[in-house]
């Protein structure tokens, strides 16, 4: 006969021995007074907690823990929080997205307009060439340009500024000419005139501005009939001056 | 398993799962809170093969017992649940101090019971109580069946003990 295991002692309590092995466990008490004392104490004592708990108040029945009811309370709580993120999501992009134009608006980029390159590309070639044009010529530019455009070229008056025309070049695009006349001062700082007849096709950066391309500065304006830039080296003077003309 | 049908089978068990939270928590919100939690979990998709393949009421109690065990250990944890449902952590700590409130401590076994560490009241409410077998109830606690046949001689033990009017012995064991 085999000894009883803890577990089997602990069946044997709870009511839940095979009855062969709980035969043998009899038999067993029977001659173990102590082991018997032992068990019977843990029956009176599981008796009496099964008396004093099963002694518990009845609950009252809770609707509002219902599982479905739960469940659907559940859901709208998710539903909730994820329409609040949705929001707040929206909110985030569309005010990012608002100071990111606003920010554009504000402080517009600074990248010259491509219009405007050939213009310094032109007036930095031609103030490498040697002096072309004598005081004599000079009066003659304004009749010979006209030749070539249908128009009457408005010249910018730069004498009250002390400038005169030093050179002129006429530059040929696809289908019409630009032209770029070189005017200079006394102290040999020189100012480029640069104008084409408007077309649909050429883009120009606008009505009127002020802008650096490379080292050149470009004051440009348009009239009905051209596009018209006044071009001179990046320094303050050139700055002061085709400003100046401009307004 | 659809969700009516889940819905349905805890709808079964729902007094049971009452009964045992409130016998945990001692008080009504908090229990009622502790069976809307376990419910949640139950209901939740990533626990539903693990629920349904084998007894729900087992799985249900351990996840309830967890749930309860780990707002008891880590309060702070709940501190921002507890202040949006009115239901402080705290109110999950009285198993001792409110005692006096039960209403069956006019049975000298339950005073000598109350006495007893948490863990193994637990343990004989499952086993004796409760009806659960050994090895439902070492899965509710999580540990092998050897573990909660010595737990539980150690806890009638301590009980016979107390219930004699002595204290038990402190549960340090010399381990070799």
């Amino acid at each position: 006969m085999t000894e009883p295991t803890e577990q089997e002692l602990h069946a044997y309590v709870d009511g839940r021995l095979e009855p062969e092995r709980k035969q043998m466990l009899d038999a067993q008490m029977k001659r173990n007074p102590q082991l018997a004392q032992r068990i019977q104490r843990w029956q009176q004592e599981s008796q009496a907690l099964r008396v004093a708990m099963g002694a518990q108040p009845e609950l009252t029945s809770a609707p509002w823990l219902d599982p479905s009811l739960l469940r659907q309370q559940r859901r709208r709580v998710i539903r909730a929080r994820w329409l609040w993120s949705m929001l707040l999501g929206a909110l985030i992009t569309m005010s990012g997205g608002a100071g990111w134009f606003g920010f554009q608006w504000l402080h517009p980029a600074k990248t010259p307009h491509l219009a405007l390159q050939p213009v310094a590309m032109a007036f930095q070639s031609l103030t490498e060439l040697p002096n072309v044009a004598s005081d004599a010529e000079a009066d003659q530019v304004p009749l010979w340009l006209q030749q070539h455009f249908a128009h009457p070229i408005p010249l910018p008056d730069l004498a009250q500024y002390h400038y005169q025309i030093k050179a002129v070049r006429l530059l040929s695009g696809r289908d019409q000419y630009s032209a770029l006349v070189l005017y200079q001062d006394a102290k040999g700082h020189q100012v480029g005139f640069y104008f084409y007849p408007r077309q649909p096709s050429l883009s120009w950066p606008g009505s009127e501005g002020l802008t650096v391309v490379g080292d050149a500065i470009v004051g440009y304006w348009q009239t009905e009939r051209f596009n018209l830039a006044l071009v001179s080296d990046n320094n303050q003077l050139s700055r002061l001056l085709i400003s100046q003309f401009l307004r | 398993m659809i969700a009516s049908e889940i819905d349905s089978l805890l709808r079964d068990n729902l007094p049971r799962l009452r009964r045992f939270a409130l016998w945990l928590c001692h008080e009504q919100m908090a229990a009622d809170d502790l069976v809307r939690l376990t419910i949640a979990r139950a209901q939740g998709k990533h626990h539903l093969n693990h629920y349904y393949s084998s007894s729900l009421v087992t799985h249900l109690y351990r996840s309830m017992y967890h749930l309860f065990e780990d707002r008891m250990q880590r309060p702070r944890n709940w501190w921002l649940l507890g202040r949006k449902k009115d239901i402080a952590g705290a109110q999950f700590s009285v198993a001792s101090a409110s005692t006096n409130e039960r209403s069956n401590l006019n049975f000298p076994v339950m005073q000598a019971f109350e006495r007893l560490p948490q863990e193994q009241r637990v343990l004989l409410f499952l086993v004796v109580v409760e009806g659960f077998s050994y090895q439902d109830t070492a899965n509710i606690f999580q540990v092998p069946l050897t573990t909660i046949i010595g737990r539980l001689t150690r806890a009638r033990n301590a009980l016979g003990l107390l219930n004699e009017g002595e204290s038990p012995r402190p549960a340090l064991r010399v381990m070799k």
